[in-house]
């Protein structure tokens, strides 16, 4: 086990470089000037100040190597060139938890509603419920989550005044966030653990359960549930990596402070050191929720063994 | 020697409803089975054998099936097992009848430990502690010959190679002492080495816990050693049965004569072909009319393709279904095996 984080966390940095390298250059290279965009009109002096302030008079591979320096021997992304006096760290811890919050809330739901929906659907298969989860998860992943968002606002927040319309704060202002980032999830959950069940039921093994006498309730319990679990796990790696780069629509409808927000304005405004720090940011996320996922494997399926290192 | 009846079955059919129509599967077998003894079910890929098997432990799927009619009966105990509940089946399954079946490889659970889905059997059927469960499942472990019993019961099936896994799938059938135990194409997927291990001990525990046991099987070698009797099955019927040594050295049935023919066998001149046995079984979602080998039989007349043909007995349960054993029939070119009258000369 240990030797296996310890190889994939190798990797690990590995990609990290690479994603760091390739970023930084794209980055340099795309049209487009941060300043420019902050101030549409400023003297040649004033710029080449904040220019010099921020290194960019400095060919291309001499800021990368100072970026780098300065990444692996303090961890420091820098700091922002539109925010200006905010580093790209404090952004980072603001924000980053905001955006957790909604995204781990709405996972749990996606998750547990997806699976018990798509198992559901997949006994009852041609049955009314069938019909009626596929029609809903069909239209659920079909339907921007914008049009869910603005429905729920409508009724629940405005209409009915059971929830804030949008806003940060309370209890309450978690509800529509959550649900609406938790509808399209549960629907690719279930569409995905009913196919899996389905195929699981037609597998040698479950006739070999019926055929020793296991009740339906116990050949799902025992021989069908955890089977079919197995390509859901794969789903999940992406998804929690997911949580903490929020979802830059949900967080624009409901003006939350979260991360996604000021990744997608960190792109448009150019914002060199916001787009590294945070494309950084959400590659160790990555990195990591994708060997959280292969020991996930080995807890679920047997067969993949890591205490081996294999 | 009094025998005692432990399952009879008369008249089963078996219909599948598919787009294409529905498919008679099974078209009214009758047949018997005795404590303690080995029945053969053979045939070619598709004539029901492996259906028959299923429809007896109710095991088929159970939406767009059509089992038997007001007149079919499979009785065991004193039940019809065609009238009972899945529930009641249930209770059935894995304690009076088991069955193992073709590919060990995906048959058992690969998320869960050999050792428990052979206790979940007993567990199901009567009421005991874990502690008990787990003691009698390394017993059948002992039983099936694993080694290192105590060890093995903790390992996952990926663990175990194929012929390990069918002495497991073995195992569970016969963890709660079943009275018949169905084996559908057991040594199919296994290599010819295995495949013998494990017949040999199929045989031995049959004898050791007087289990009756209905072997689903193609191939004729591995029946030949095994059973006591043989239902030789074509397009979903029966076209003949008798004890083995009738069907092996006395048969009666041109098709029963056309699958022994194509069995290699080391004596014979090696210059020679095999024989194989042209065309394929008939589509059985519009059955023949008449005998269903006809259009595949060497010796075919008129009559054969337009009525089923009767039963003719020869000997003590030695029947067979086949119009050349009319009086009327041209029997011109016909082996003179199958035309003989009277007892087995192979015994």
């Amino acid at each position: 086990m240990g030797r296996f984080i310890l190889k994939r966390t190798a990797y690990g940095l590995i990609t990290l470089f690479l994603i760091i390298t390739a970023t930084f250059f794209l980055i340099s290279a795309a049209p487009g000037d941060p300043i420019a965009a902050k101030v549409e009109v400023m003297p040649e002096r004033a710029q080449e100040v904040i220019r010099a302030k921020y290194g960019l008079d400095q060919p291309t591979y001499q800021r990368y190597f100072i970026y780098m320096k300065n990444l692996i021997t303090t961890g420091d992304f820098g700091e922002s060139v539109i925010y200006t006096g905010r580093s790209v760290n404090d952004i980072i811890r603001d924000n980053a938890p905001i955006s957790a919050k909604i995204g781990i809330i709405a996972l749990f739901f996606q998750i547990t509603l997806g699976v018990l929906l798509g198992m559901i659907a997949a006994l009852n298969r041609d049955k009314f419920s069938d019909h009626f989860i596929r029609v809903s998860v069909v239209l659920a992943i079909c339907v921007p989550s914008f049009v869910f968002a603005a429905l729920l606002q409508y009724f629940i927040g405005f209409k009915w005044g059971i929830t804030p319309i949008f806003g940060w704060g309370s209890f309450k202002h978690y509800i529509l966030p959550v649900a609406v980032y938790a509808i399209g999830g549960i629907a690719s959950y279930a569409k995905f653990m009913r196919n899996s069940t389905l195929s699981v039921m037609n597998e040698d093994y479950v006739l070999t359960a019926r055929a020793k006498g296991c009740r339906r309730a116990r050949t799902v319990r025992k021989h069908i549930f955890r089977n079919s679990l197995i390509p859901i796990v794969t789903m999940t790696g992406p998804a929690i990596a997911g949580i903490f780069a929020g979802s830059f629509i949900i967080e624009r409808l409901f003006s939350i402070p979260g991360l996604g927000q000021y990744y997608v304005k960190a792109v448009s405004d150019t914002d060199y050191t916001m787009v590294l720090g945070l494309t950084i940011f959400f590659a160790i996320l990555y990195v990591i929720a994708l060997i959280l996922v292969d020991i996930l494997y080995g807890v679920v399926d047997p067969r993949i063994k890591i205490a081996k290192g294999e | 020697m009094a025998k005692e009846r432990i399952l009879e079955v008369e008249n089963l059919t078996v219909a599948f409803k598919t787009y294409g129509g529905s498919v008679q599967a099974v078209r009214g077998t009758d047949f018997y089975l005795d404590k303690g003894e080995t029945l053969a079910i053979v045939g070619e890929s598709g004539c029901g054998k492996t259906v028959t098997a299923k429809a007896i432990m109710g095991l088929l799927p159970i939406d767009n099936t059509t089992i038997g009619n007001e007149n079919s009966k499979i009785m065991f105990n004193g039940r019809n097992l065609i009238k009972l509940t899945e529930g009641e089946l249930a209770d059935l399954r894995g304690k009076e009848i088991s069955m193992i079946f073709q590919d060990p490889m995906t048959s058992l659970n690969p998320t869960m430990r050999i050792g428990e889905q052979i206790a979940e059997s007993v567990l199901i059927h009567n009421q005991i502690s874990k502690e008990k469960a787990k003691e009698i499942a390394i017993k059948m472990l002992k039983l099936v010959q694993i080694p290192n019993p105590e060890e093995r019961y903790k390992q996952y099936p990926f663990e175990f190679s194929g012929g390990m896994r069918q002495r497991v799938m073995i195992a569970i059938a016969l963890a709660c002492d079943p009275k018949i135990l169905i084996a559908d194409e057991p040594t199919t997927a296994l290599d010819v080495t295995i495949q013998a291990q494990i017949m040999k001990l199929i045989n031995e525990l049959k004898k050791d816990l007087d289990t009756g046991v209905i072997l689903v099987t193609h191939d004729l070698g591995v029946v030949a050693g095994a059973a006591d009797r043989i239902i030789v099955m074509y397009a979903g019927k029966i076209v003949e049965s008798g004890r083995t040594e009738d069907i092996f050295y006395n048969l009666k049935h041109p098709y029963t004569y056309a699958l022994l023919q194509s069995v290699p066998k080391l004596t014979k001149d090696t210059s020679k072909k095999l024989y194989s046995l042209q065309g394929t079984p008939p589509d059985l979602i519009d059955p023949p009319k008449g005998c269903g080998f006809a259009p595949r039989c060497d010796f075919a007349m008129k009559i054969c393709s337009i009525k089923t043909p009767e039963k003719t007995t020869f000997a003590e349960g030695h029947e067979a279904y086949c119009w050349l054993h009319h009086e009327k029939a041209n029997t011109q070119g016909v082996p003179e095996l199958i035309l003989t009258r009277g007892e087995s000369s192979g015994k």
